[in-house]
């Protein structure tokens, strides 16, 4: 079986792993970091299918990681779900422009996530973004 | 009229003193007249009697005696002479021109009354004749009487002879009398002239009443001028009663107006007025603060010349464009050109006159520094997000966990405990920020107090230590303990100092970087002063926010410190509550490395306590 692959980026230890529990229940191949800078280095090591991030992280914010991964991988599509807060106007700004950048509210349901995630996947041809790692 | 009075008098008396003088000089020339007359009568008539009467009466050819002394005698008076025979037949006569010989009676036959002399009346001109007569004698006996008569008067008043004297007596007179009145005139002309001013002056002032004196003159100017002076002197006096009365309400007005400076110069604002043209006419103190410019600059000056905000002189010249009708009050904010860092707000109230409400006469304009009423406006409302924000973390925790067990029935055993705590820890987690902001409520409005008791302090901060070890593990931070074994009890509110040091704590995770180690010290100084003390080995704090780091809602603007949570209240409340307890709080960092924060405080707060209440 060839399970989709998300890495997740979150300083929140508690809700960083209720993703993962919840999304490994779902199917879905997990990696968990903790910051921006982590879930750089792990998403240009090996790409995920989809990359779930905070905004607010130490080392370098979610928005950060957008705009260095556009500008590191220039061309490259990524799938990318943003957790925000409504207070929270700056990341959508700076990150509008970039395709495939999808936002979900704080406080976090899980399952509109597993409904968005089930989506984005159905509807997209983006398995094997991964085999060219 | 007075003055002219007295060139009559002057005038009349002249005229009377020379007809004096002419009717004295007639008198005497009439005496003389007579006592010529008498003379040269007397004289004729004694030669004629010595003639004989042949010599008086010649045979014709001949001339008489009569005739020829007549013509050598050649007087003016002569009137006639005519020689008369006893019985007073005229036998002989010598008239002078235009008269007529009166009527006469023949003298007596008595010797003695042959001679003599009486007066008569000219029939012709009822001039007044002086006649004399003397007999005529032939051989000693009477031949007849001989007449001769002289008018008693000269024909005109007075005497060709004497009209120089009399008119040289008559010009002296007049010198005399008019040159010194002439003379007095002139002096006296300056005189009049004040009096006549004076009366004016009287009857301007009204009220006066000086009667004029009849005849004026020296006295009526003395009168006047007395009454002058009297009036001028009150005058002055009461010149000098008000000048005192305004000086002093001067005075008391510039005291009052002093004291209306200061209090307007006391005013955090800057106020100015101006008049309808929009020329200041009024600014205090701040002016200069505000506006840059100094009173001295602005009064009495127009705008365009010293005001070089667009907006503010728009403003500010509106009444004059405007005129008239009363404006509503209308106000501008704005970022002055030289401090781009601050706000300005200036309001402009109209002030209508005072006589017509309708008709304004100018404007008030308050100016006021808004900088920081906004910079506490903005960080308010970012405190609510950042409040909404922080919630919203444990929410999400806690809504997540909750979904998972609703949503999967067989999880295991030990996944559901892990949910069940994370809920639980999140929710503590939302209760104490809802806490802190409860507490900074109540310190805010004055409603939080402290209860102290004896707590020991060691079991304080290890049940502090105990409740963050999920917490530091999670974050993959240490935690040491540095307690000093003997470290007092001390008097303080438990509840208080937990949510310091639970403050302090948090923030030394948070601000930790993972692998990191957090230390958490306590040691008594002397017998009275306990430290406490919490290090990070963290993101550090820069030196320009160690200092604000205790300000209500700070937050650094470093992007470290912006990547993690956080609203700007822990270390505000820290702060507060060890104020309470009179304790001391300090931070001291360094940037990238280590942050350590220090409370110090007593740990015998009887006597605190007794200083608190007295």
């Amino acid at each position: 079986m060839n399970a989709k692959r998300i890495l997740i980026a979150d300083d929140e230890p508690h809700v960083l792993r209720v993703i993962e529990l919840f999304l490994r229940r779902e199917g879905y191949e997990i990696e968990a970091v903790r910051d921006g800078q982590q879930a750089l280095e792990s998403i240009l090591r090996r790409p995920p299918d989809l990359l779930i991030t905070d905004v607010n992280m130490p080392r370098m914010t979610g928005t950060a990681l957008c705009l260095e991964l556009k500008k590191q991988l220039p061309g490259r599509e990524f799938r990318i779900i943003v957790i925000t807060s409504m207070a929270e106007s700056e990341p959508r700004e700076l990150v509008a422009d970039m395709p495939g950048v999808s936002f979900i509210e704080k406080p976090l349901s899980m399952r509109s996530l597993v409904a968005m995630l089930a989506k984005l996947f159905a509807t997209s041809p983006a398995k094997g973004t991964s085999s060219d790692a | 009229m007075k003055n002219g009075r007295l060139g009559l008098l002057l005038i009349a008396v002249s005229i009377l003193v020379i007809s004096l003088m002419v009717w004295l000089l007639h008198a005497h020339q009439l005496r003389v007249h007579r006592d010529q007359v008498r003379i040269l009568g007397v004289t004729l008539v004694r030669a004629l009697s010595g003639a004989a009467l042949a010599q008086l009466v010649p045979e014709s050819g001949g001339s008489s005696l009569l005739n020829t002394l007549i013509s050598v005698q050649r007087s003016d008076a002569y009137a006639y002479g005519v020689v008369l025979t006893k019985s007073g037949t005229k036998v002989f006569e010598n008239v002078a021109p235009g008269s007529i010989v009166p009527a006469a009676d023949i003298p007596p036959a008595d010797p003695s009354a042959w001679f003599g002399e009486h007066t008569l009346t000219s029939p012709g001109d009822d001039r007044e004749i002086r006649e004399f007569f003397g007999p005529v004698l032939q051989r000693g006996e009477l031949a007849g009487f001989v007449r001769v008569g002289f008018y008693a008067r000269p024909q005109s008043a007075l005497l060709g002879s004497d009209t120089p004297y009399a008119s040289a007596m008559a010009l002296l007179v007049l010198l005399f009398t008019t040159l010194p009145y002439l003379l007095f005139r002139r002096e006296l002309r300056p005189l009049f002239q004040i009096t006549s001013r004076l009366s004016e002056i009287e009857q301007s002032y009204g009220g006066l009443t000086t009667d004029v004196l009849p005849g004026g003159g020296m006295r009526d100017f003395m009168q006047r001028f007395d009454q002058f002076t009297q009036v001028m002197q009150t005058k002055v006096r009461d010149q000098e009663e008000q000048r005192l009365a305004a000086q002093t309400t001067s005075q008391l007005l510039a005291y009052k107006q002093k004291k209306m400076d200061a209090i307007f110069d006391a005013i955090p604002e800057a106020l100015l007025v101006i008049d309808e043209s929009s020329t200041p006419s009024y600014a205090n103190l701040k002016i200069e603060s505000l506006l840059g410019v100094s009173r001295k600059e602005v009064i009495g000056i127009s705008p365009q010349q010293w005001c070089s905000n667009k907006e503010v002189l728009a403003l500010l010249i509106r009444l004059r464009s405007h005129g008239g009708p009363v404006l509503n009050a209308c106000s501008l904010v704005y970022v002055p050109e030289e401090h781009s860092d601050r706000k300005i707000s200036a309001v402009a109230y109209p002030l209508s006159s005072p006589n017509a409400q309708t008709k304004m006469q100018g404007m008030l304009i308050v100016f006021r520094d808004i900088s920081e009423e906004q910079q506490a406006r903005q960080a308010g409302v970012e405190f609510v997000a950042h409040v909404a924000h922080e919630l919203k973390t444990p929410l999400s925790g806690i809504s997540a966990y909750s979904e998972l067990l609703f949503d999967y029935a067989g999880l295991d055993e030990k996944t559901r405990v892990t949910a069940v705590n994370a809920i639980h820890e999140e929710a503590v987690h939302a209760a104490a920020l809802i806490n802190n902001l409860l507490n900074i409520s109540k310190l805010e409005t004055g409603a939080l107090s402290i209860h102290t008791k004896r707590v020991n302090m060691s079991d304080l901060l290890r049940e502090a230590a105990e409740n963050m070890r999920t917490n530091a593990a999670a974050r993959n931070v240490s935690l040491v303990l540095d307690i000093a074994p003997d470290l007092s009890s001390a008097k303080l509110d438990k509840d208080m100092i937990r949510i310091a040091i639970d403050n302090l704590l948090g923030n030394a995770f948070k601000y930790s970087n993972p692998g990191g180690t957090v230390t958490l010290r306590a040691e008594n100084l002397d017998d009275l002063q306990m430290k406490i003390s919490v290090r990070d080995q963290g993101i550090g704090i820069s030196p320009e926010d160690c200092a604000k780091v205790f300000d209500k809602y700070y937050r650094s603007g470093d992007n470290e410190v912006a990547t993690r949570s956080g609203h700007g209240l822990g270390l505000f409340l820290v702060k507060q509550i060890v104020e309470m307890h009179y304790g001391t709080i300090s931070v001291s960092s360094e940037l990238g490395k280590w942050t350590e924060f220090t409370i110090q405080f007593h740990t015998q707060t009887q006597e605190l306590d007794a200083s608190a209440t007295a």
